[in-house]
């Protein structure tokens, strides 16, 4: 049997590659998170952040939700969801409207009419828009602002970041968890959840680089100025280290995943050449000596090639020059030896590891890089659980439409 | 005492030999070894010897080439029979694997300790095969050397896209099989047809060649064959080392009522074109001799140590050029490398293809990073 709960309940879905996890958290007095507990189950047949088996994959999410109601003793009924995948496109978008030849003061219809407009805007077929988040207003003389109502004004321009992604793939992650009874409340980019679980307000206004290594894939955001200017996700993720460390090596993937995580390193030193590690091998009858060093190396490559591939994107965005912030490292892969230097090398900027913001409740979970996209699903649920609180029955009337809406346009 | 023996040792050599026996249904004595009892016992040879039975348990020998060599010494007794009873000993294997490796050494040495005329066809690595096979290769090639028989070396890597599709290497290998038992055939009528008077000379098969190319026609198409020949000088020669010889074989089952020098004659020009232009001829008793005659051209580059050890190690350079080149290099129209190389996991799925390049193959292959495991 189940609790009444005081207080609303928020819960974060994330479908990975190696893990489906699913955060419970309350929704306590002053918008306080109170986390509950984190449920993990492994991944079945999802590669780079995209389901391949899909009975298989609905069977992991169904074990991930049952244990989290089992661990927090909450009936899970709907979710925030993550989503990712290989197919996720960003890009700036202008949207621009006339306020008449003498202008006008600014409300928040005008707002609303720039909002529309950017999400009428022709995407490549088969994309469907997923996030479109307000970079900054500007006004007919240049000047920027966030919240420009109240202010006169011949034209309006908006400049928003879009994410969009390829509906079909999209269907398939959103069907696996509907198909469950489980009611999405909203979609979240994953690496946008990650950042609001480790960056400050200050932090982002300060700029900031988050890169989440995942298992499957690497996402990236930039904040500069306190607002997103950029993101990204890359194809490639820890996996391809095991996988190359599996191919050099001639092991099976479990096997070269044990030697990733108990020996990696990215690390080359005196010290790694001499050292060698003995494995077993089941295509072999007996025990080999690796030389710890050709492991640093295959690992090394790849892990190399990921950063100088988003260090080549960043290069062509227009921020780039002028980004001084902190780069923070996210992901399981963030737990890899040397991962540090190897970044500051290549990106020639400070770079840390992240650490979740503070939580309440269950604190066993925050030094788990791996779960902050969970973490930060909460997080991005308390903005819209506090707004229909804020708006009240009216509010959440509303909220259920748009969500309602928001399920028929995946679903369709 | 027989003539001659055919022995395919290895799964590689013993593939050939099972597709040469398909082919050619031929009558004699000829050997399946290896230490595998799956490859063994799955050849069409007469004689089959699993090797190293207490060593490996008939489950192979993994690739490990000293362990293949021990084996080879110590079943010695039960090899030496076969070296007994034959005059002429041809032996196909793979190199790079263990057992062919180890053993076409071991008859090497037996073959000169005993003075037998040996002649061997073995298969190179492909490319995409581990640094370990390349190196085992190699190394074998640097030991073979010593020895006066003759070897015809087949590179699996240029087989790919004229032989089957590139990305295809299972075809390749199929199809290279099915041609290669055509040289057999020839090595074998040659021995077959020897006699006291006209002794099967050794010396008429090109040793030590490394084949750049290999065509086989009719008598019908011989006439268009030069231009078919020309193109596939130009490798030979920009390889510039002194040492280097361009080769030609071309070897003909001809019907008793063509003389030799109407086939000669065709390859007049050709003659002058190589270093050493070797002509077989078989002539066969058969009825239906129309149907039989074609032939084989195979041109290649033969010469001494310094040119074999170059041709090697380009041969190992190029594994990290080609897959270091990929993202400068024209991609076909889908934009994927059409590589044989495994990308593990990420064989199912989407790809990840950044700027025509196939992310999912392993870095350090692509990079051109040397790992030594």
């Amino acid at each position: 049997m189940f609790w009444k709960k005081e207080w609303p309940i928020l819960v974060g879905l994330e479908i990975g590659t190696s893990k489906i996890a699913c955060s419970v958290a309350e929704l306590r007095e002053g918008g306080e998170l109170y986390l509950l507990g984190i449920a993990e189950s492994p991944s079945l047949n999802v590669r780079k952040g995209e389901i391949v088996d899909f009975e298989l994959a609905q069977k992991s999410v169904h074990d991930a939700i049952v244990e989290a109601e089992a661990k927090t003793n909450v009936a899970i009924e709907e979710v925030y969801l993550a989503i990712s995948g290989a197919h996720i496109r960003s890009f700036n978008s202008k949207v621009v409207i006339s306020l008449g030849e003498d202008g006008d003061r600014i409300d928040q219809k005008h707002l609303m009419e720039l909002r529309s407009l950017v999400r009428q805007q022709a995407l490549p077929t088969g994309q469907i828009l997923l996030h479109d988040l307000l970079k900054t207003y500007s006004l007919d003389d240049g000047t920027l602002t966030e919240n420009p109502i109240g202010l006169f004004s011949k034209k309006l321009t908006a400049e928003y970041h879009l994410i969009s992604g390829i509906a079909t793939r999209l269907q398939t992650t959103v069907r696996c968890v509907k198909e469950l009874s489980i009611d999405i409340c909203n979609y979240c980019l994953s690496i946008f959840a990650t950042a609001q679980a480790v960056l400050t307000r200050s932090q982002k206004m300060q700029g900031a680089i988050v890169i989440d290594l995942g298992a499957g894939l690497t996402d990236y955001i930039v904040y500069h100025g306190g607002i997103i200017v950029h993101s990204g996700v890359i194809g490639v993720g820890q996996d391809h280290l095991t996988n190359d460390l599996a191919l050099a090596l001639r092991i099976p993937f479990p096997q070269a995943e044990e030697i990733k995580k108990h020996f990696g390193s990215f690390k080359l030193g005196s010290e790694s050449i001499k050292k060698r590690l003995t494995t077993s091998n089941h295509l072999l009858p007996e025990e080999r000596l690796v030389p710890y060093n050709a492991i640093v190396k295959i690992m090394r490559a790849r892990q190399e090639e990921i950063f100088e591939i988003i260090k080549e994107d960043l290069e062509m965005q227009s921020f780039w020059p002028h980004f001084t912030g902190t780069i923070y490292l996210t992901g399981g892969g963030s737990k890899i030896d040397g991962v540090e230097e190897l970044a500051q090398k290549i990106f020639g900027h400070p770079v840390k590891l992240a650490e979740s913001l503070p939580f309440k409740g269950d604190q066993s979970y925050l030094d788990r890089p791996d779960l902050y996209t969970v973490l930060g699903l909460l997080r991005y649920g308390r903005i819209f659980e506090m707004e229909s609180l804020k708006e009240g029955l009216l509010g959440k009337m509303r909220s259920s439409l748009l969500r309602f809406l928001g399920n028929i346009k995946f679903l369709n | 005492m027989t003539k001659n023996v055919v022995v395919g040792i290895g799964k590689a050599g013993i593939n050939l030999l099972d597709e040469w026996i398909l082919a050619e249904e031929p009558s004699g004595l000829f050997y399946a070894l290896d230490a595998d009892f799956s490859s063994v016992e799955g050849s069409l040879a007469e004689r089959r010897i699993l090797l190293g039975k207490e060593a490996t348990k008939g489950l192979g020998t993994c690739g490990d080439l000293e362990l293949a060599s021990k084996i080879f010494e110590e079943e010695e007794p039960r090899i030496e029979q076969i070296l007994e009873e034959c005059e002429h000993l041809l032996v196909l294997s793979g190199l790079g694997g263990a057992m062919g490796s180890a053993g076409l050494q071991f008859f090497s040495r037996k073959a000169s300790e005993r003075i037998k005329t040996l002649s061997s066809i073995a298969f190179l690595p492909f490319h995409s095969e581990a640094f370990s096979r390349q190196d085992t290769a190699r190394k074998t090639v640097q030991e073979l050397l010593e020895f006066p028989h003759q070897f015809i070396f087949f590179s699996n890597e240029k087989a790919k896209g004229v032989f089957g599709p590139a990305d295809d290497p299972l075809r390749v290998y199929r199809n290279l099989n099915k041609k290669v038992s055509s040289i057999i055939s020839c090595w074998y009528h040659l021995t077959q047809a020897a006699t006291e008077e006209a002794p099967f000379d050794s010396t008429n098969f090109p040793s030590l060649l490394f084949v750049e190319d290999f065509y086989s026609f009719s008598l019908r198409g011989v006439e268009k064959l030069p231009d078919k020949i020309q193109p596939y000088l130009q490798p030979a020669k920009d390889v510039g080392l002194e040492q280097n010889r361009k080769v030609a074989w071309v070897c003909f089952f001809l019907s008793p009522t063509k003389t030799e020098e109407d086939l000669r004659s065709l390859f007049k020009a050709e003659e002058s074109l190589f270093d050493r232009f070797y002509l077989s001829i078989i002539r066969e008793n058969r009825e239906n001799m129309d149907a039989r005659e074609e032939g084989f051209v195979l041109i290649g580059n033969a010469a001494g140590e310094k040119f074999i050890e170059t041709e090697i190690e380009k041969q190992l350079e190029r594994t990290d050029t080609i897959l270091a080149d990929n993202k400068s290099s024209t991609q076909p129209d889908d934009g994927l490398q059409k590589d044989s190389i495994s990308t593990g996991i990420f064989t199912k799925g989407y790809k990840t293809v950044h700027k025509g390049v196939n992310l999912d193959l392993p870095a350090f292959l692509r990079k051109g990073i040397s790992i030594k495991i």
